[in-house]
């Protein structure tokens, strides 16, 4: 039949005009029906021959078989999720990009919670949704992806299952640096013993910048076990020597600056007995001193260079190089070193040898006449970056409340990160600062609802904004809010809807505000009823 | 009958009209939502002083709705529909309001009794007869002119050889498809048109084989034309519907000699495609009891939406006329009583991909013209193969999938069967596989 059928194509392909069809190749059955047809043009006959074969040979086709399925039966060792779960599921993904994912995030850690599976209908959509997702939210999807959405996460690269099922050695192994960072940040969250475990078996190998970036993540909320291995790299790797590379200074800085935390360090220890010799005896100032004739604690800097503020000391003990100082803002080396120590120091050293209290400490830094520099015909005080520097290190909050008070203007930005929600809350709705996007980003409540009454304060400053004053703001404003307002806003926001009067700037409000907030609200309501 | 949220996406007319439906789908926005047998119907509050009235007919599905919107269905139709989907207990049974039963009964009543044609004299007739006969006439001219055209531009080709079809651009197809489309043989239109959009450039041997197959299926239908007044009349109206004769659904419905075949009718899997400014719907239904096969067909443009009676995925008990055929395929639902949530019986399928070869040969050999052939088969399951997929019975025989079917369409199949068997409805489209849903446990899913 093959060569047959190649003798038809080949009479085709090059025309009856130069290779007319040979009949006498063709089977008999298709012979004696193009005889049966009568006589006919040799296009016509040809065209005939093709339109039989090819229903012969059709019909005769069977159907091919395969060698090796890979079949087996797949059995779920847990429960698919209803299909209430399901329908909040798919409610998520019409919702806008920026509320999604936080969303989803809510509603797979109550299907974990649930102990409960993807139901079949849902694995494709979910799969597809995860794709370009951080690796966080796919990790949680793996976590409710049962046996048969398994089986088929290897048809779906761009999910990269593969990267989140590896072997914890492997990631660590053989990871990006990236890779490892994140791998072992997120292992420090979980087992902080095996996560240094790890770390230490492969020390020897790293790399002097890898190591950098590792001493990095300790630093943040280190724990006692790491305080330890941390001390040892300080007393013994990255003690000062001869000569050393620019990231081996960085590195001791960096140690030094968590070391400082541990009361019981040697460094804490050295660094208040090295402070006492500054700490004088002054004649209380102004009314105070008049009535009182008191006196009061100080700090007495030298004006030059010391036993303990010179150049070697400051960079063989806590890293900190000397960097051409802007001379106008800091008169001496010194006062310079005293301000990068204190970026990095306990703030109750301070008050603790001054007796004073933190607010009183604060204060005489930042007023005291000696500690000011006049940048611009401006009187500056010079250690307000290092108290800024400090609050970020030690999260203090009384100190970033008492900095926030102190200059308003551009250091919200950036010392609002590291409040805690009461503060943000308190001092956003003090300051009216509703609207301003670079603000509202920072809002601690990452994962979680921003609470009631703040939450009214928004929708009510966001509506006054766009529906009464007609004035727009930039959109991230909406996007935070359709994902952090607390459920109970949504009945402010009902009556607010029923009170516009129609109009473009109403229907702009209900698009941009209104609809997204309150789809989110629902679904964040039913994941919670769930 | 509920429908799932999938089927009411697909009724939607487009995606902003779904996504204001989704967002009228929760149970506060609802003034009222309640159902009968036969209804649902629902107030909403709107921009008006009034709210919205708006009904949906849950057997033969249609909307009506006293909103504004020129859409169909329009959101708050959509959204009715997801509230009782997704929130069953947020939609109360109810008796239905004069608004909703007077709108329901007279859908009923035109469905049982059609409107009946005006009263012509016996002149009106006889001028109507000789008019239509007339136009009969000179269409037959023109398409016989056009066959001949079509015959001759053939065997030009054949006779000077394929090969040089690869230079071809596409406007030496699209005029030989005009030219029959003046003739007022749109059927030949459509088969010069799938000689142009052949890929050229794939492999040799795929193209030089479609090539020949067409054009020799072509010269079939063309002398069979020319042959027809020696055929029996069912062939002489295949032959005409396949050269371009209108099938016109609203005659067949006024026609009261046409056969109903009552069934419970699975609606196994639909397609819309789009050619220039009209959009093709085709939907495949299975008669449960009668094991028929059924394609509806539905146009729509800009102006003139879809009909979306026919949901994708649902089970109809309704009756269905065949045009006149040697293989009847192409249908209309004439009377549709109700929607029903799962089937009553299993279905009775092919038992192997072995029998399903048997069965197309069978077909080809009956009405060589054969395509989109609607199935049932037994306990098939997707492989994926070697970087393809495929679709296996339980002896590991195979069929290929059709390129028309995306990877993902595969792989949902493969979550939600598991990989495992099941009785699956396909169509076979140029020998290969269109899988679109399985049974489970008397209901049918989608893929």
């Amino acid at each position: 039949m093959k060569s047959s059928w190649t003798e038809i194509m080949s009479s085709a392909l090059l025309g009856t005009d130069k290779r007319p069809l040979n009949i006498h190749v063709l089977p008999e059955d298709i012979r004696s029906e193009l005889f049966a047809m009568g006589q006919d043009t040799a296009e016509s006959t040809l065209l005939k021959a093709a339109a039989i074969h090819h229903f012969y040979n059709r019909s005769g086709t069977l159907p091919d078989k395969l060698e090796n399925t890979g079949y087996r039966q797949i059995t779920e060792s847990k429960s698919f999720i209803d299909n209430p779960t399901i329908n909040v599921f798919l409610r998520i993904t019409e919702t806008g990009y920026y509320e999604k994912e936080y969303l989803l995030r809510l509603w797979l850690d109550k299907v974990i919670g649930q102990n409960k599976i993807a139901a079949p209908n849902i694995i494709l959509p979910i799969i597809n949704l995860g794709i370009g997702l951080s690796k966080h939210t796919r990790k949680k999807i793996m976590a409710i992806l049962g046996e048969r959405a398994k089986a088929i996460l290897p048809l779906k690269p761009d999910f990269k299952a593969k990267e989140l099922q590896s072997d914890i050695t492997d990631q660590w192994k053989e990871g990006s640096p990236e890779e490892r960072r994140t791998f072992i940040s997120e292992l420090r969250t979980k087992d902080a013993d095996q996560s240094l475990s790890l770390i230490q078996s492969d020390w020897p190998t790293e790399t002097i910048v890898f190591k950098r970036t590792i001493i990095e993540i300790l630093s943040e909320q280190t724990q006692p076990t790491e305080f330890s291995f941390l001390t040892t790299l300080y007393e013994n790797e990255f003690a000062a020597k001869p000569k050393e590379k620019k990231t081996e200074v960085e590195c001791r800085a960096l140690l030094a600056k968590v070391l400082l935390k541990d009361t019981n360090s040697n460094i804490f220890r050295s660094t208040v007995t090295d402070f006492q010799k500054y700490i004088g005896q002054e004649k209380k100032s102004g009314i105070m001193g008049l009535l009182t004739g008191g006196k009061e604690k100080v700090i007495h800097l030298p004006t030059v260079v010391d036993t303990f503020f010179n150049a070697e000391n400051m960079v063989n003990i806590y890293g900190i190089d000397l960097k051409n100082p802007d001379p106008a803002m800091y008169k001496t080396d010194v006062i310079y070193w005293f301000s990068a120590l204190l970026s990095i120091m306990p703030f109750d050293i301070l008050t603790s040898l001054l007796e004073k209290s933190k607010k009183e400490t604060f204060e005489y830094l930042l007023n005291n006449n000696e500690f000011k520099a006049k940048i611009e015909g401006k009187d500056v005080s010079v250690f307000l970056n290092a108290l800024s520097e400090n609050v970020k290190n030690y999260r203090d909050q009384e100190l970033l409340q008492m900095i926030l008070q102190f200059d308003t203007h551009d250091r919200k930005y950036l010392l609002l990160p590291y409040s805690d929600t009461k503060i943000f809350e308190e001092y956003v709705i003090k300051e009216k600062l509703f609207l301003e996007a670079q603000v509202i980003t920072h809002h601690p409540a990452n994962y979680e609802d921003w609470s009631p009454y703040f939450s009214v304060k928004m929708v009510e400053a966001t509506y006054k904004s766009l529906v009464v004053d007609k004035k727009h703001y930039y959109d991230k404003i909406n996007q935070l809010m359709a994902k952090h307002l607390h459920i109970s806003t949504l009945s402010r926001l009902e009556e607010m809807y029923q009170s516009a009067a129609n109009d473009y700037l109403k229907e702009y409000w209900i698009k941009n505000v209104y609809q997204p907030v309150k789809t989110s609200i629902e679904i964040k309501t039913s994941i919670s009823n769930l | 009958m509920k429908f799932a949220v999938s089927q009411i996406q697909n009724l939607a007319p487009d995606d902003a009209s779904l996504k204001a439906g989704k967002a009228l789908s929760g149970k506060n926005q609802w003034l009222t939502a309640s159902f009968t047998e036969r209804s649902l119907w629902g107030e909403i509050k709107g921009s008006g002083s009034k709210p919205y009235q708006t009904q949906v007919d849950i057997n033969a599905i249609a909307f009506k709705c006293s909103c504004p919107s020129r859409k169909f269905p329009c959101k708050h139709g959509i959204g009715l529909m997801l509230l009782w989907a997704n929130d069953p207990s947020a939609v109360k049974a109810g008796t239905e309001p004069s608004w909703v039963a007077e709108w329901m009964d007279k859908r009923v009543a035109k469905a049982e009794k059609p409107a009946e044609p005006k009263e012509q004299t016996k002149e009106d007739i006889a001028k109507s007869e000789k008019s239509k006969q007339k136009r009969a006439d000179e269409r037959m001219m023109s398409v016989e002119a056009g066959v001949e055209e079509l015959t001759l531009w053939i065997s030009d080709l054949v006779r000077t050889g394929l090969l040089q079809l690869q230079a071809k651009d596409r406007s030496f197809f699209d005029k030989t498809a005009a030219r029959m489309i003046d003739a007022k043989a749109p059927g030949l239109a459509s088969w010069v048109k799938s000689l142009g959009k052949i890929n050229y450039y794939a492999d040799n041997h795929i193209w030089q084989n479609e090539a020949v197959v067409i054009l020799s299926k072509m010269h079939l239908l063309t002398s069979a034309f020319q042959n027809l007044a020696n055929l029996p009349e069912i062939w002489q109206q295949t032959i005409k519907s396949l050269i371009g004769w209108n099938q016109s659904p609203k005659e067949l419905l006024a026609d009261v000699s046409a056969e109903i075949t009552k069934d419970i009718w699975v609606v196994v899997g639909q397609e819309t495609t789009q050619e220039e400014d009209i959009i093709i719907q085709r939907s495949w239904l299975k008669g449960i009891n009668t094991q028929k096969s059924a394609l509806i067909l539905n146009f729509g443009t800009r102006f003139a939406p879809l009909d979306i009676s026919v949901v994708n995925g649902s089970i109809l008990e309704a009756g269905i006329v065949f045009f006149p055929s040697v293989w009847p395929q192409r249908a209309v639902v004439k009377l549709q009583n109700r929607i029903l949530d799962q089937l009553p019986q299993a279905p009775i399928c092919l038992p192997n991909i072995n029998e399903l070869f048997s069965f197309l040969a069978a077909t080809y050999a009956e009405y060589p013209f054969a395509t989109d052939i609607c199935c049932l088969v037994s306990g098939i399951r997707p492989v994926s193969d070697q970087e393809r997929f495929v679709a296996a019975d339980r002896k590991n025989y195979y069929m290929e999938i059709a390129p028309e079917i995306d990877a993902d369409k595969m792989i949902n199949w493969l979550a939600i069967s598991g990989g495992d068997y099941y009785d699956t409805a396909m169509v076979i489209r140029n020998n290969k596989m269109m899988p679109l849903g399985i049974f489970m446990d008397n209901r049918y899913v989608l893929i």
